[in-house]
């Protein structure tokens, strides 16, 4: 049986699997641009504040992803149900790459163009929000690429806690020895984060702001 | 021990008092400095020969304050600033603006211009005596609102990258929420006033426009809610010198039109002479002079003594041809 042949034959399955790992992907990033963008705000904005957040995300990141899940198991709501448990672990990776570029983005923000904001009275929520968050887009957008590839491939890891996703024909598959069970999920895992850092890219080119 | 000085700049005298030192205990941080007749022979007799050649003698010099007793629009008393790391950038600055008047500050780099600009808006805080303005000390205003009654150019222009020339200008209207029928015709306004037909430049991005361009933007940004004083921190620093004197020029008229009280920083000398009607020259964070335009050439103290000779320097280098 070829690897075609197994793809038609189980297509449903695969196509079920890739859904439910673009739920997960899409909730954890989701999440993840919720708490990440005004924690990359506050860090660019309160020097002293960086170090503790960026040191946070950093300590996250180092974790790896199969004890980062054994982690968060014993945790009392998070550890009850398998698809919540997945979801934070990825949220939490994925807050590195989205702190980094909203700070990198608000810090490149030109200090002429910010200063001259201040001094035309506009408030701080102001500048924010009509200057830096505009200026700053496309860099914070190439944040949330790299943290939307690097969720799709930590992603096929929570199948371990049982959360599903293109993970489940990959464990299967080294269970049983049987490369073409692994290959349905690496496959489809693979070319859902090339699409998602393509369609990204477009995004970020598209938005990038006009500098003189 | 306190010495004054007196000018009289186009007639409008005395409404500026320069300390050089105050060190007298009893002499409250915020209280006024003591005033004394000027009794520098050079400068009284400099301000006579102005007087006398532009007869205006029905408005001698007699009192250090204006007869009106209006109070200065921009007032800076004792006023110091110091780095958290204890580098003193300003200290104990005393200069009065006058409503309508132009001064400009003039100084090395590190002198402490932009300091002293950046106390008038708030952008910093004195560390030690006050800054008023409109007979308020700048820490009792709320900065927006003092902000926004302070137009504000920079050498660097800072225009929003983002934003086209009409959004640029219009902003300020718009943070006031001016109906959008007035803000139209304000933008058109002001980019005729600064030399830019308004029709063509409206949808520009500041990357599409040159230099002189973007700095008349810039300043037409800074007019647009009408504001009644105007900080420009070298506003034509970054211009070619051609670029530079059509702005100049076309600046000019703005001020002769609009009646703003006007401070500037520059480190060039004809600027300030050209657009300032007196002219605070500072050092080392210390102002060590204020001159009227004419004034300026007989000074003796030797940082502005050094600007007319370098005016001069350029004067001679004619001798060549």
């Amino acid at each position: 049986m070829t690897l075609l042949d197994f793809f038609l034959r189980h297509h449903s399955e695969i196509l079920q699997s890739t859904l439910e790992h673009v739920w997960l992907v899409g909730i954890a990033m989701l999440l993840a641009l919720v708490v990440g963008i005004p924690l990359g705000a506050l860090a660019a904005r309160r020097p002293w504040l960086s170090t503790p957040i960026l040191g946070g995300a950093n300590i996250a990141e180092t974790i790896p992803s199969l004890a980062l899940f054994g982690f968060l198991l014993p945790i009392p709501w998070l550890g009850g149900r398998a698809d919540r448990l997945a979801i934070t672990a990825l949220a939490l990776y994925a807050l590195l790459p989205i702190i980094r570029g909203t700070v990198a983005g608000i810090s490149g923000v030109d200090a002429p163009v910010r200063e001259a904001a201040r001094g035309m009275g506009m408030t701080e929520g102001q500048i924010l929000f009509k200057v830096e968050f505009p200026l700053a887009f496309s860099t914070i957008l190439a944040g949330v690429r790299v943290a939307t590839v690097l969720t799709i491939g930590i992603a096929t890891i929570a199948a371990a806690v049982g959360a599903g996703g293109l993970g489940e024909f990959i464990f299967r598959g080294l269970a049983m020895v049987n490369n073409q069970l692994i290959l349905a999920g690496a496959i489809p895992a693979a070319l859902l984060a090339l699409a998602a850092d393509f369609l990204l890219g477009i995004l970020e080119r598209r938005l990038r702001p006009v500098r003189a | 021990m306190t010495a004054t000085h007196q000018v009289c700049p186009s007639g409008k005298c005395a409404a500026y008092t320069l300390t050089e030192v105050v060190s007298a205990s009893s002499f409250g941080k915020c209280q006024r400095p003591l005033r004394l007749f000027d009794t520098n022979i050079d400068r009284l007799l400099a301000c006579l020969r102005a007087l006398l050649s532009f007869g205006r003698l029905d408005r001698m010099p007699t009192e250090n304050h204006c007869s009106s007793g209006a109070e200065p629009v921009i007032e800076f008393r004792h006023a110091s600033y110091c780095l958290p790391s204890g580098h003193t950038l300003l200290s104990d600055l005393n200069l009065s603006v006058p409503k309508g008047e132009t001064v400009a500050l003039l100084g090395r780099s590190g002198a402490g211009k932009s300091t002293a600009l950046k106390l008038i808006n708030r952008m910093l805080e004195p560390s030690a005596g006050e800054v008023r303005v409109n007979g308020r000390s700048t820490l009792d205003w709320d900065p927006i609102t003092l902000r926004r009654q302070i137009g504000y150019v920079i050498q660097d222009v800072g225009l929003f990258p983002h934003y086209t020339v009409e959004q640029n200008v219009s902003l300020v209207p718009r943070l006031e929420h001016w109906p959008e029928e007035r803000i139209r015709s304000r933008v058109a306004e002001l980019l005729e006033l600064v030399g830019l037909n308004s029709g063509k430049y409206l949808s520009r991005h500041p990357h599409e426009l040159s230099g002189g361009q973007r700095q008349r933007v810039g300043i037409a940004r800074a007019l647009a809610a009408d504001p009644p004083i105007l900080l420009m921190d070298e506003p034509f620093g970054a211009l070619d010198p051609l670029t530079r004197a059509e702005v100049q020029g076309e600046f000019q008229k703005v001020q002769q039109n609009l009646g703003k009280t006007i401070v500037m920083v520059t480190h060039h000398v004809g600027e300030a002479l050209l657009l300032g009607t007196s002219i605070a020259v500072l050092d080392a964070g210390r102002l060590v002079g204020l001159y009227s335009a004419r004034d300026f050439f007989n000074a003796t103290e030797p940082v502005a003594a050094a600007y007319v000779e370098n005016l001069r320097m350029y004067e001679g280098a004619e001798g060549k041809l």
